[in-house]
């Protein structure tokens, strides 16, 4: 098994996309720590996934506060001894990171900023730190929205736009560490938050370019991007560093 | 599926063109590790069958055919054997090349001429050739190997006190394929085919020892990629690990376009 071994932090790792990233970490072979703000999601997919046989921690914070995580890195330490791969895939995003650029307000922009940018940014200071004389590979979930526009998410694709330049900087920081440090950029994946977002723009009218058809003709599964959660967490991806793989169906080809 | 067996190819036919070369032999031991059967193909028949004899020993799944990417004849009889022998083609690696001529110092018109007729006319072919195979079968992927140069502009000081350079054909048709590869993952998506890229960095072989140093300097990991490096990303855009990418082009550079 790839991650054999392995010990892995994914933050919002109970729902979506995130779990089913939790899950391919944890069906490759690694122990992961599943981080939610509400402790309820990341116990409800630490259940599931412990009833398939693997070896979860489930964890309550909020990652834009430096002394959760902290928190977080110490008991994941404690529990399993060391951190190999972040996966850093919390974000405020769907209808909750939805308005329009002229009417978004103070608080909706901060919130984002917080979690999705200096969120990301605090977990992956405190994993590196741990990661320093050991090595590890640190993967960012930005998103198409960083490459392409979309209606009513301008501070939401500012963010993820701002993981690629982090994504870089931090391949170019940690290498000598032995620390990789990539990011996924999904496209159209069917969740329960991308499910509201559809509904919700189907009554207020908005199709815009986000229901275009795309070259694989269908909308992605959340199965669909742990894999290379995996790829990038393991040796097979030995050369690759500051990269992004984007997984949209050729979404953002054309 | 999980996701263990989603990195499996046991019971695909895989084509890896140029798969006997000394970068080739990579790709051609990743899939068949995985459980894949690959066919290895070049002009070179002797070489092809002394790589497939290799192998087999090991008890891997590879044979030999002879291919010329100069003729869209010899590629229609690689692929209609292949389809006749294992009823399909499921993976087809675009990695032969022909690196005829060197910079514009030295590069005539007939070796530019000669590198386009493998690089982007016997690329073309094959792809579509192939691509006619997997439009019957409704299924099939195909991955394309373009190289860092396909994106960037050598450096060329990197090369100073040795006599190699950076072939100017190399950067036309490596990016070219590039876009190919967005066109062809538009055109051949809707048949459930995905087409992808990958632009690996340099690969070290034989170079002089200042070579390898000015170029390690280049990556952020500090090394030339070596044997086992392409072999992860070949088995993952081969595979339904990678079900929902297309048209990409994966750099497997070792950070050398992050900076």
């Amino acid at each position: 098994m790839r991650l054999k071994d392995k010990v892995a932090i994914v933050t919002g790792g109970g729902t979506g996309i995130g779990k089913g990233i939790s899950r391919s970490l944890a069906e490759a072979g690694a122990r992961v720590v599943i981080v939610q703000s509400t402790i309820e999601k990341a116990e409800t997919a630490a259940e599931e996934l412990r009833s398939e046989g693997h070896e979860i921690l489930p964890f309550c914070a909020d990652i834009s506060s430096r002394k959760m995580v902290q928190k977080l890195v110490d008991e994941t330490i404690e529990k399993f001894g060391q951190i190999d791969i972040l996966v850093n895939n919390a974000a405020v995003t769907g209808s909750r990171a939805a308005a329009s650029f002229l009417e978004l307000d103070d608080e909706l922009l901060e919130r984002t900023i917080d979690v999705n940018l200096k969120g990301t940014f605090i977990v992956s200071q405190e994993a590196a730190r741990k990661m320093v004389g050991r090595g590890g590979s640190i993967i960012h979930i930005s998103s198409v929205g960083a490459y392409a526009a979309q209606e009513g998410a301008s501070v939401y694709c500012a963010t993820k736009s701002a993981l690629l330049g982090l994504t870089k900087t931090m391949a170019l920081e940690l290498a000598s560490y032995n620390i990789r440090v990539n990011a996924i950029a999904p496209g159209d994946i069917q969740t329960e938050t991308s499910e509201n977002v559809i509904n919700e723009m189907k009554e207020q009218r908005i199709s815009g370019n986000y229901f275009r058809r795309i070259p694989l003709n269908r909308r992605g599964k959340p199965t669909e991007i742990g894999p290379t959660a995996v790829f990038l967490a393991s040796e097979d991806s030995s050369y690759m560093t500051g990269e992004t793989i984007i997984i949209d169906g050729g979404f953002l080809i054309y | 599926m999980n996701t263990n067996d989603l990195f499996r190819l046991d019971g695909r036919i895989a084509l890896v063109t140029g798969g006997a070369g000394i970068y080739g032999v990579h790709i051609t031991r990743a899939l068949a590790e995985v459980g894949a059967h690959v066919v290895v193909a070049s002009r070179d028949l002797e070489q092809c069958e002394k790589v497939a004899g290799e192998m087999s020993e090991e008890g891997l799944k590879v044979s030999a055919a002879r291919l010329d990417l100069g003729s869209s004849e010899s590629i229609s009889t690689v692929c209609e054997n292949i389809a006749s022998e294992f009823g399909k083609v499921d993976i087809l690696f675009n990695n032969a090349v022909a690196r005829a001529g060197g910079d514009p110092s030295t590069v005539t018109e007939e070796q530019w001429e000669s590198a386009m007729r493998i690089n982007s006319t016997g690329f073309f072919l094959a792809t579509k050739i192939f691509g006619e195979q997997m439009i019957r079968q409704r299924s099939g992927v195909m991955v394309n190997i373009s190289s860092i140069y396909g994106v960037v502009a050598p450096n060329f000081n990197i090369y100073e006190g040795t006599d190699m350079t950076s072939p100017a054909n190399y950067a036309f048709a490596k990016a070219g394929m590039i876009n190919y590869t967005r066109y062809a993952a538009s055109y051949y998506g809707k048949f459930g085919i995905r087409v992808n890229c990958i632009s690996p960095g340099g690969f070290q072989t034989d170079q002089p020892d200042i070579f390898i140093k000015n170029y390690s300097k280049q990556t952020l990991l500090g090394r030339m990629a070596t044997d086992d490096d392409i072999k992860g990303a070949a088995v993952f855009l081969a595979s339904d690990a990678s079900s929902y990418i297309t048209g990409q082009n994966l750099m497997v550079d070792g950070g050398w376009t992050a900076i």
